[in-house]
């Protein structure tokens, strides 16, 4: 698998495989911090494990364009901590928004940091997501039996968008506000379901406090939620049906 | 013993009681769902439209090319002065929602949100909003000018 070329790379891929085996060095780990392992491993039986799931051998077809999902599934960890960090000062309401925002960027230390990484790793997530169904879509990897979890993966490509629809309205300066507007006004474009689905997302018929409060609480607990569902069912269906195989 | 093909009086009475059951934790997950939807849905309060005149300033406070903007009810308004003839218009750009402004050096009104131009009667001159801005009556009556109601 490791070409035997003199490459700087592969030189160093080598050397990982070779010096860095991940089962020794957590099965090194949970019995140096013995105490936990070995008490809880008593009653669980942990051991057997954590070597099998760390020696799930890569099949040898796996390229870098494999590894899209897992990018979009770190950014999505990244938004989360972030994101819980950010709820510790930011407070949904007209008057407050757009202060405790300011308050963030310029008195917190490092708030500037916490919410530029929010910021960039929300739009890294959709980029990411869309090249992971790209990728998904081309290598035909959603054929039978997977057609499952394209739909889970449809599911969470449309989270991931509302979570950023829901996220930009949070700051409450202008470009927030009729980025709204403009955006639920689309929504109130839909046949015959517009005009409920404009007063749904909006709270009032227009952009106001009403819709602050809504869009913080999907963006905040009601997405964060069903996304942790949906991933966990994404998941599971990948690890039982295993990765699809080469083209 | 009761013969097989009936039901005996224990199994009936389960039977039911499971029925019942069932029926009402159906119920109460429809009132369940029923009293979440109402609450999801905004107080019909928060959607008070205005429909009696209102007064809108003094002629003199607004010369000819200039423009006004106020609020009737939920609405947002733009009167604006043609050559001595008052008009109002609902200022919420046909497109998607944004708030239209006057330009006095041009004499449309412009949306900042995606160039949308209307000229003097709301018509749309340019840019993507599919329909002219909505008209909203004026009375001059002396010199105080009122906006709305009929026209
Ligand atoms: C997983 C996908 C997520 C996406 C795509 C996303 C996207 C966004 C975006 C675009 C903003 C506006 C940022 C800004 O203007 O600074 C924002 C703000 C915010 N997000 Fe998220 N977010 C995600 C997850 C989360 C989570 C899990 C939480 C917390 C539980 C969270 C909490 C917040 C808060 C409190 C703000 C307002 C603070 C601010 O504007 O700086 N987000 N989000
Ligand atoms: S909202 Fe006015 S031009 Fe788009």
């Amino acid at each position: 698998m490791i070409p035997e070329d003199k490459g700087l790379w592969s030189r160093f891929t080598r050397w990982a495989h070779q010096s860095l085996n991940l089962t020794e060095i957590a099965d090194w780990f949970f019995t140096f911090t013995g105490l936990l392992y070995g008490e809880l491993d008593r009653r669980l039986d942990l051991r057997e494990a954590i070597p099998k799931a760390l020696k799930k051998p890569v099949p040898k077809h796996i390229n870098w364009l494999f590894c899209f999902g897992g990018t979009t599934f770190l950014f999505f960890l990244i938004q989360l901590v972030t994101g819980i960090l950010l709820t510790l000062y930011y407070r949904p309401a007209p008057e407050a928004a757009y202060e405790s925002v300011r308050h963030i960027t310029n008195d917190v230390a490092f708030g500037w940091l916490v919410r530029g990484v929010h910021r960039w790793s929300a739009t890294l997530m959709i980029i990411f997501v869309m090249l992971h169904m790209l990728r998904v879509f081309f290598m035909g990897a959603y054929k039978p039996p997977r057609e499952l979890n394209w739909l889970v993966g449809t599911g969470l490509f449309m989270i991931t968008l509302v979570f950023g629809f829901t996220g930009y309205l949070l700051p409450w300066d202008q470009l927030a506000y009729w980025a709204t507007t403009v955006g639920t006004e689309m929504a109130g474009a839909v046949p015959v379901l517009g005009k409920f689905l404009l007063l749904i997302m909006r709270g009032g018929a227009d952009v106001g406090g009403e819709t602050l409060t809504r869009f913080f609480s999907a963006h905040c607990i009601i997405l964060p939620i069903a996304i942790f569902f949906l991933l966990g069912f994404h998941f599971v269906i990948l690890r039982r049906q295993g990765i699809s195989g080469p083209m | 013993m009761p013969d097989n093909e009936k039901e005996s009086r224990r199994e009936f009475l389960a039977r039911a009681a499971t029925a019942g059951t069932a029926f009402m934790f159906l119920m109460s997950a429809g009132a369940a769902a029923f009293v979440a939807f109402e609450y999801i849905l905004p107080p019909a309060r928060s959607m008070d439209i205005a429909n009696k005149p209102m007064l809108a300033g003094s002629v003199s406070e607004i010369p000819a090319g200039k423009s006004k903007e106020l609020l009737y009810g939920n609405t947002a308004v733009l009167v604006i002065n043609v050559k001595g003839e008052f008009k109002a218009f609902n200022a919420k750009c046909t497109h998607l929602g944004c708030i239209v402004k006057w330009s006095e050096s041009k004499g449309v009104f412009i949306c900042p949100c995606h160039n949308g131009t209307f000229d003097t009667n709301g018509n749309v001159v340019s840019g993507p909003p599919p329909r002219p801005l909505g008209r909203i009556a004026v009375q001059v009556k002396e010199d105080k000018i009122y906006v709305g109601g009929e026209s």
